[in-house]
């Protein structure tokens, strides 16, 4: 059945682009650029919203509460309002250079998005139905993919990093051409924290890249994917400590607080933004956002599974029953499993959505309640903490895996066939990987405990003669 | 996707590739898969007989439908900073006057640039950033191989030794960093 | 073939014009900034010719890790206005102009004595990625283990840079920006 038939039009685009095939993959680029900037952007004044409402409720005052129901509607206003701002560009500053600022931290912010799965890859017969819903039929092989993400380049991970090594610019570039001691200050904290902290980043991704075995983010899902409760299955059980060390790592680069020394209104009067006023603020509050969207993403993707939540065949299988048994009901209403398909396809994404809702309130809960650090902690947490953690988690998740291959290979039997010794090494190391989870956070308590009584003890002796420091209140804090 | 030339990384993995095993040599392992040890055989490990293929676990992109969507998402990123831009240009007022435009630093009169010399510490941190970040791209492809390559017979533990001592070494500069105080702000 | 056309003069044209850039700015901030573009285009010309994992580890890399480097190099040294022009900056715009005429002959002979890039050789299909990191593993693993010795080396350089020791009391302390940019002349 063809709705409607656009071949001759991928064919005209097709002039232009080298290929009716690329003016497709631009064409649906375009779509799913739309589907998803609309959603990020329009979600981000109601998060903006949220985050005032949670921190006056930690706060106890009201929050914003005058636009529309409970005060709703502030977000939309505020960026109204920035817009309408006086744009003006201080007398000292370098013009392109501080024009050029914004641009480049919203663009990596843009880009990062790009590669967020947000629903599955669809292939086989159901692509080839909608392929001939569109009268493309010509263009479907065998090979034929629709990932349910912008892009999905082989490099995967590695896009990532690249993306978050260039948001370095924007932020520094902002702080050096205000001409303005507080902007040049808290720029180059700022990039001085992110790179810092992008290392123990990566080293805690490869603990998950080991795990997963690809740098691709919809291999990485397909791996935490089986069974009736794909939860089992998450990297999170595998890599406890990797995660947290992303976490950690993702609110530096994020700058957001604890870490939000690039901004410190309380020293910094606002830090690499203090010259900038108008639509060139509200870029870079937007990407702000943005970013946060885009890590919660990643690290629902690295470490929760992605978008999956309940197992995609039961939501088929449940969808199947309800319709089917209600064009049963109708006489003469066509229905084919293939809708139930689309349905749950399309309601996928859902499930990613709740992880990203959930990692918003966490960022904002924690901007609520901590304080900031200070600018030696931070360093020292960086390189001194999370490396080191990192580097540790790497060495006993290889460890780990090792065994868990000698036991794939052991399990095959001897004679096995390589292909069965593969599929047995993967098995093996996908309903055990665990047990690597358990002992690397065994590790992680055993060492914090043994730091905090050390600490403890060495305090108590250095301030023995004091009396003010009572040895409960000593606290083991970073550096 | 074929591979580097005609000869070389056509095969499948390790075990499927042409030299496997070794023209003439049967394996010792009763599964056919035969690592060669770099180290050991140094014919095969100086590049005069190709010995490494593998297949890639999912289908590839290709480079075109990878990559189109992120130059569309640039053109459109690229084109909501301009317009925006342009817009609070536009739709804003404009009355500048002298002391509007001047840095501000709480109301105090400024004294001299904002450019001064930033701390050496920033720079060291810099250099330190770029040493680590080639070595976590060195581990990533390490990552790679090994669960790439685990079902080939004798490739686990030289990897892990190879690994072992790769990072041994760069502990070794861990250290040092820590026992000259590079690591510490203060 | 006309959008690959395109594409490529699209390509070099941005590469070329950000290393004029490079070359014709006066603030050297600027100068760094096209740098960084320059960097990016090299990126792009890897994925043009199909290399996806070096244009991933182009960027990380070069236009990431190097070129902050770089950025706060010249904010740590702050080389607005060049007080002091050493010697061997003083004719710079002749010797480098001598040197690239040089470069540019060289390139022409040689590519007139070889044949033409693109005619006949294509660029290899490009290996996957699992691919590329096995080879390094294991065909080059030595040259992977003699990284690690280079990076070891180069660690204990940027902290031999970084730290000057006291000759009175024999402690360790940050060098001053000040000394640093005595050394570098």
């Amino acid at each position: 059945m063809t709705l409607i038939d656009l071949q001759p039009l991928f064919d005209f685009l097709g002039r232009f682009t080298g290929g009716p095939e690329n003016a497709l993959v631009i064409v649906l680029a375009a779509v799913k650029i739309g589907i998803l900037l609309g959603h990020v952007l329009g979600i981000i004044p109601l998060i903006i919203w949220l985050e005032r409402k949670i921190i006056a409720f930690v706060q106890d005052r009201p929050g914003p509460n005058r636009v529309g129901p409970f005060g709703i509607l502030q977000g939309i206003v505020d960026g109204v309002k920035l817009l309408m701002k006086e744009d003006f560009i201080p007398s000292g500053a370098d013009r392109s250079l501080y024009l050029l600022a914004p641009a480049l931290v919203l663009v990596p912010a843009f880009l990062g998005m790009c590669i967020i799965p947000f629903g599955p890859v669809i292939e086989g017969q159901l692509l080839f139905d909608i392929y001939t819903l569109f009268g493309l039929q010509g263009m479907w092989t065998g090979q034929s993919q629709l990932a349910l993400a912008v892009t999905n380049p082989n490099v995967g991970i590695l896009y990532v990093f690249a993306i978050t090594s260039v948001a370095v610019y924007g932020i520094t570039l902002a702080g050096w051409s205000s001409e303005n001691k507080w902007s040049l200050l808290g720029g180059i904290r700022a990039s001085a924290q992110m790179v810092s902290y992008e290392i123990s980043l990566s080293l805690s991704i490869i603990g998950v890249l080991l795990v997963a075995g690809s740098l691709n983010l919809y291999d990485i899902i397909g791996n935490q994917d089986g069974g009736m409760i794909p939860v089992l299955h998450w990297n999170v059980w595998a890599q406890p400590v990797a995660f947290l060390i992303f976490l950690v790592a993702i609110f530096a680069e994020t700058n957001r607080l604890p870490f939000d020394l690039a901004e410190g209104e309380a020293e910094l009067t606002g830090g690499f933004h203090t010259e900038y006023s108008s639509m060139k603020f509200a870029l870079f509050f937007l990407a702000e956002y943005a970013n946060m969207i885009t890590a919660s993403a990643i690290c629902a993707t690295l470490f929760f599974g992605g978008y999956l939540l309940i197992p995609q065949e039961m939501v088929v299988n449940v969808l199947d029953g309800i319709l089917g048994a209600f064009a049963g009901s109708q006489a003469g209403l066509p229905y084919s499993r293939s809708l139930a398909e689309v349905l749950a396809i399309l309601g996928a994404p859902l499930g990613l959505a709740l992880k990203i809702f959930l990692f918003m309130v966490l960022f904002i809960v924690v901007r609520a309640i901590w304080p900031r650090m200070r600018y030696d902690q931070v360093m020292s947490l960086g390189w001194k903490v999370l490396l080191v953690a990192a580097i540790a988690n790497l060495v006993v998740t290889a460890l780990g895996m090792g065994v868990l291959t000698w036991v794939g290979v052991a399990r095959a039997g001897a004679d096995a066939s390589p292909e069965a010794i593969q599929a047995s090494i993967d098995s093996v190391t996908k309903n055990w990987k665990f047990t690597i989870g358990i002992v690397t956070f065994a590790i992680l308590v055993v060492v914090d405990r043994w730091h905090y009584v050390a600490r403890r003890k060495r305090l108590t002796s250095k301030y023995r003669n004091y009396a003010l420091v009572p040895a409960t209140k000593v606290t083991a804090t970073a550096g | 996707m074929s591979g580097f030339s005609a000869s070389a990384l056509s095969c499948g993995r390790l075990d499927r590739c042409k030299g496997f095993p070794i023209d003439g040599v049967t394996s010792p392992r009763p599964y056919g898969a035969h690592f060669v040890n770099p180290f050991t055989d140094f014919r095969d490990s100086f590049g005069l007989k190709p010995m490494i293929a593998l297949h890639a676990l999912t289908a590839s992109t290709s480079i075109s439908e990878a990559y189109l969507p992120v130059l569309v998402m640039l053109v459109v990123a690229v084109g909501f900073a301009v317009v925006n831009l342009i817009l609070s240009r536009v739709l804003g007022i404009r009355k500048p006057n002298d002391v509007k435009l001047e840095p501000y630093e709480c109301g105090v009169p400024t004294i001299g640039s904002a450019r001064t010399q930033v701390n050496v510490r920033f720079y060291l941190v810099a250099l330190l950033f770029l040493l680590f970040d080639m070595e976590v791209i060195y581990i990533i492809a390490w990552a790679l191989s090994v669960r790439q390559n685990a079902a080939v017979a004798g490739f686990m533990p030289f990897a892990m030794i190879l690994m072992a001592v790769y990072m041994a070494i760069l502990l070794v500069g861990l250290l040092y960093e820590w026992k000259k105080g590079a690591l510490s702000w203060t | 073939m006309g959008a690959d056309i395109l594409v490529y003069a699209v390509l070099y044209a941005v590469t070329v014009g950000a290393a004029l850039g490079v070359l014709l700015n006066k603030d050297t901030v600027k100068s760094a900034m096209c740098l960084v573009l320059v960097m990016i285009a090299l990126a792009g010309h890897y994925l043009y010719l199909g290399q996806e994992f070096v244009f991933a580890i182009q960027i990380i890399v070069y236009a990431g890790a190097i070129m902050v480097l770089f950025l706060f190099a010249i904010m740590l040294l702050n080389m607005r206005e060049r007080e002091v022009t050493p010697w061997y900056l003083r004719n710079s715009r002749f010797v480098g102009g001598a040197f690239a005429l040089a470069f540019f002959i060289l390139l022409a002979v040689g590519i007139n004595t070889f044949g033409t890039i693109g005619e006949g050789r294509s660029p290899a299909p490009a290996p996957s990625i699992p691919e590329l990191a096995t080879l390094l593993t294991t065909k080059y693993s030595l040259p992977f283990l003699l990284t690690s010795v280079l990076l070891l080396v180069a660690v204990i350089g940027a902290v031999v840079m970084g730290r000057r020791t006291d000759p009175e009391t024999g402690e360790d302390y940050l060098a001053d920006e000040g000394e640093l940019l005595q050394e570098s002349l």
